[in-house]
């Protein structure tokens, strides 16, 4: 039953992941294209318009950007995915679940991608790989779960009130300033600094840089909120969904 | 007395509108009352003009939905509804999209790799099984998903007007597949505007009107009661 659940969201995921690739010229580059050219357009108007001075601002934005689309555009797109998944559920019963995880897994691969071309990249600047690296996937699977957490409650949520995919377009926008991807969170006053580490994502964003750029361990500390967090999200989005189950065929 | 599959007392089952809130109102009841029973071995036929509320009764069958007032007892079977095409992604290729039907439809993978010869052979459109299916043409789009949903295996059968898709060549062809298979001894419901499909194959008819299920009568009878509804309301249109 649990295989069969598993190899139902895989076999989902790798045909979106196929038949993504072939819907435009560039196909699979654009995993790759699509967040170096937001990495383009943020650079350039933090480096030249805003004269921003951090030491490698670059691979700084790179990550904090690679680490922030996996969340936001998963847990967009998981939004609308029950609510898409209406024609198919007149016809076959499956659990509701599959939609928005099938999403988050094919935006893991692809986040899986990006995360490697940013290290990549990141020895280009002689920033060298270092033993800290063996944390690494402790946070893709921390980060893993708050982002398949967001992306079940995202997804429950839009069939009773479709205004909330466009909500959470704008929340989206708003949390990339909340979450550090521009600004080093530590330099912050300590009032806001404790506000904003109330937000998963911003503490994961910096103990990837942790990792990344200056070759530390994360800490543990700040990590467990987020574990804890995580798994209250989880919860939730597994609750609202297996809930409403077998009540979202009915809307119509 | 043979085993019990499906046993519904006075069901009923609303449709909700877009945006509305899990307790709100604003709802459509597709089915109002609905009662019968299907055991094991039966083909049941469900017949009732075009807005009676027969694929939302296989969707409550097929447990798609909840109903939400009235009694549904089940078997401990599988059910599964006979849904042609269902989950094709177009931008893939029919071997593909055997596999992602399929397991919509509960197969495994394994039970899937033992049969997709057997059912590209079944489908018998040539080279176009390694094609994106949004080359094929309806009526092998037709064949390939009835080839799936022939392959599956599930103690109970939902067929939703399956007999009447496609060219002539495919109807015939499809018709004597799912005749073979309704013969073999399963359990099947059947929902279908064909009484000449009823009168080979159905041991009970069940006849539905606005939502509600009429008194059982014998096929024979409940088929006449059912032309003699849709003579009344012919006339009623024209006068």
């Amino acid at each position: 039953m649990l295989s069969k659940f598993a190899n139902l969201i895989t076999f989902r995921a790798i045909a979106e992941l196929k038949s993504e690739a072939t819907r435009t010229y560039a196909g699979y580059l654009w995993w790759v294209l699509e967040p170096l050219l937001s990495l383009a357009v943020y650079y350039v108007a933090f480096k030249y318009i805003f004269h921003r001075e951090t030491k490698n601002f670059l691979m700084f934005l790179f990550s904090g950007i690679v680490i922030y689309r996996f969340f936001a555009s998963t847990a967009t797109r998981s939004a609308a995915s029950i609510s898409d998944g209406h024609g198919l559920m007149q016809l076959v019963y499956v659990h509701k679940s599959i939609f928005p995880l099938s999403v988050v897994m094919v935006n893991l691969v692809k986040f899986l991608i990006t995360l490697l071309l940013v290290i990549v990249v990141s020895w280009l600047f002689e920033i060298l790989p270092t033993w800290a690296y063996l944390a690494l996937p402790l946070l893709i699977v921390l980060e893993l779960m708050v982002v398949t957490g967001v992306s079940m409650i995202c997804a429950a949520i839009t069939p009773f009130f479709p205004d909330f995919k466009l909500i959470l377009n704008t929340l989206m926008h708003l949390l990339i300033f909340l979450s550090g991807v521009f600004h080093d969170i530590g330099k912050l006053s300590p009032q806001m600094q404790s506000l904003i580490r109330l937000n998963p994502i911003a503490v994961l964003i910096e103990q990837y840089r942790a990792i990344l750029l200056q070759g530390q361990w994360p800490s543990p500390q700040s990590l467990v909120p987020v574990l804890a967090e995580s798994i209250m999200f989880l919860a939730i989005g597994w609750l609202l969904i297996h809930k409403f189950n077998r009540y979202y065929p009915k809307i119509s | 007395m043979k085993k019990m599959i499906f046993d519904l007392k006075n069901v009923g089952m609303c449709y909700r509108k877009v945006a509305s809130l899990p307790w709100s109102c604003n709802e459509f009841w597709a089915l109002k009352d609905v009662s019968f029973s299907v055991h094991r071995g039966e083909t049941v036929g469900v017949i009732g003009r075009n807005g009676a509320g027969k694929s939302t009764l296989l969707r409550i069958l097929a447990n798609i939905i909840k109903p939400d007032i009235g009694l549904i007892t089940r078997a401990d079977v599988t059910v599964t509804m006979q849904s042609i095409g269902a989950g094709f992604d177009p931008r893939l290729t029919g071997r593909q999209n055997i596999f992602l039907s399929g397991l919509l439809l509960g197969m495994d993978k394994q039970h899937i790799s033992q049969r997709i010869e057997k059912i590209i052979e079944l489908a018998d459109i040539g080279d176009f099984i390694d094609e994106p299916v949004k080359h094929y043409s309806s009526g092998m789009r037709a064949r390939l998903g009835l080839s799936i949903a022939y392959y599956v295996d599930a103690d109970v059968i939902l067929i939703d007007e399956v007999l009447a898709v496609g060219d002539q060549a495919f109807k015939k062809k499809a018709s004597e597949l799912i005749k073979g298979k309704i013969k073999s001894d399963r359990t099947v419901v059947l929902v279908t505007h064909s009484m000449d499909t009823l009168r080979e194959l159905c041991d009970r008819v069940i006849q539905i009107e606005d939502g509600r299920s009429l008194p059982e009568l014998p096929v024979d009878q409940t088929i006449a009661r059912y032309l003699i509804s849709r003579k009344k309301d012919n006339y009623a249109k024209q006068a």
